[in-house]
């Protein structure tokens, strides 16, 4: 909590636009943890697409597997090169 | 805990996946080939993800996949069972052949020769058990090698044929008669073998000096023929020795009464020497040249008085006269070719002591020819 905290202090925004929205921890090369969608809408080996509050999140790279995935949170291996958001953003 | 593999088939991959999660259902490892969707679930979630799968109309393949250790363990124990029936299987196999063959009681040269002989009458290293007949090679050997004694026998799966070439000859032989063989002393018969003739006694009887052990006289059904007797016999002998062990035993002992004597010598010259006014005494004598240029000499000469004493014997002495007692004993049966089969010692008491029987026991040959 004390992290959230700090770091809507630091983007300064409000700490439920952090936990309402989706949060994507980059690794990388390695893959990518995606925490907070709604679903998944597409997966390949090039590109994951999950469904976000707003949105969509896309997880763009090489050879990438989805290694994890459960009803709020996401493991992505592979060469992640960029992800990106689509859709509304809060203010 | 085991995972299991679900093979789904189907172009919604997407929708399979979010109903699954939808649930609550944790998916690992997804991947998809065309239109093949590949992931694993874990085993207590695997009946909610069958459900869903039913629901969704979607056929699934679902196989538990072992963990890396499962799968070792379970491998290993197959490869252990197997191996172990294998092993038994070929011990069951090979333990009814003959693997080996030993001969005793011959030189180097002789063992090849039966070798060859044994071969040629098929009986070699990889024979059947159940195809040999101990009797048979007992009859062709003794028929076809001078042996007197051919003894073959299995012994695990090694044939092991134990052969006498001959009898020794006894220790006194006169082979210009047909005599009988007799005991050359008292004995208790501990082994015959029988060359030729009869044997009149057995194994466990005692015989005295003189009688017969193996007779010339052979019944061959109702007719009488005279042989050599040939033969061996071995029996039990005893040979003792008594010794008196006293009770009491006599020993000087100081009683702290010294004497001391100096007298001048000159060379080998001195003048006269006081003897000692004790009755029993210890003397020691000591010298000291007092003079550098001549051969002048003090002689110091000590007696020490002593008295007898009578003490006990303690049993470490008792011990040593037994122990000199079985020496003689087998220092005067040195000519014996035996074995020592044991010894032992029985006591009497007599005036001023006692008296120790040492008996010593052998095994040796006692046939002789009359």
């Amino acid at each position: 909590m004390a992290f959230f905290e700090l770091t809507a202090k630091k983007i300064k925004t409000k700490v439920q636009n952090i936990f309402n929205n989706c949060t994507v921890t980059f690794y990388l090369g390695q893959g990518a943890h995606v925490e907070g969608h709604n679903g998944l809408m597409s997966f390949s080996s090039d590109e994951i697409i999950f469904r976000n509050k707003n949105g969509v999140v896309k997880v763009v790279g090489n050879k990438l597997k989805l290694t994890e995935i459960s009803k709020t949170d996401a493991y992505v291996k592979g060469q992640v090169k960029s992800i990106c958001l689509e859709g509304e953003c809060d203010e | 805990m085991s995972n299991f593999l679900v093979k789904v088939k189907g172009l919604n991959s997407q929708r399979t996946l979010n109903t699954l999660t939808q649930k609550g259902i944790r998916i690992k490892n997804s991947e998809r080939y065309g239109s093949e969707l590949f992931f694993e679930v874990g085993k207590k979630d695997i009946n909610k993800t069958k459900e869903c799968l039913d629901k969704l109309y979607l056929s699934a393949d679902i196989n538990e996949k072992k963990n890396g250790l499962e799968s070792i363990f379970s491998l290993w124990r197959f490869g252990l069972v197997l191996g172990i029936i294998l092993c038994v299987l070929i011990y069951c196999i090979l333990s009814s052949f003959i693997l080996k063959i030993e001969i005793s009681g011959v030189d180097q040269n002789q063992k090849k020769n039966i070798i060859f002989f044994l071969k040629e009458n098929d009986i070699t290293l990889g024979t059947k058990k159940s195809e040999l007949d101990l009797t048979e090679i007992e009859d062709i050997m003794m028929d076809n090698f001078e042996f007197s004694v051919v003894s073959p026998s299995i012994v695990g799966t090694s044939l092991v044929i134990k052969v006498k070439e001959e009898l020794s000859p006894p220790i006194y032989m006169d082979l210009t008669k047909k005599t009988p063989l007799i005991a050359s002393e008292d004995a208790l018969i501990t082994r015959i073998v029988c060359g030729s003739g009869t044997k009149i006694v057995s194994v466990g009887k005692s015989v005295k000096s003189g009688d017969v052990l193996i007779d010339c006289k052979k019944m061959v059904g109702e007719e009488e023929y005279y042989v050599q007797a040939v033969g061996e016999v071995y029996g039990k002998i005893w040979r003792q020795k008594e010794i008196f062990v006293p009770t009491t035993k006599e020993e000087y002992v100081p009683t702290g009464n010294v004497e001391k004597v100096r007298v001048i010598r000159f060379g080998n010259y001195s003048g006269a020497i006081k003897k000692s006014t004790f009755k029993n005494y210890k003397c020691t004598q000591t010298s000291i040249r007092i003079s550098d240029f001549l051969p002048i000499y003090v002689d110091e000469i000590t007696y020490v008085e002593q008295k007898i004493v009578q003490r006990e014997l303690t049993s470490e002495e008792e011990k040593t006269f037994i122990e000199n007692a079985k020496n003689m004993i087998f220092m005067q049966n040195q000519n014996l070719v035996g074995e020592l089969i044991g010894v032992w010692t029985t006591e009497r008491k007599v005036d001023g002591g006692k008296l120790i029987k040492v008996i010593a026991e052998f095994e040796t040959r006692i046939d002789v020819y009359k």
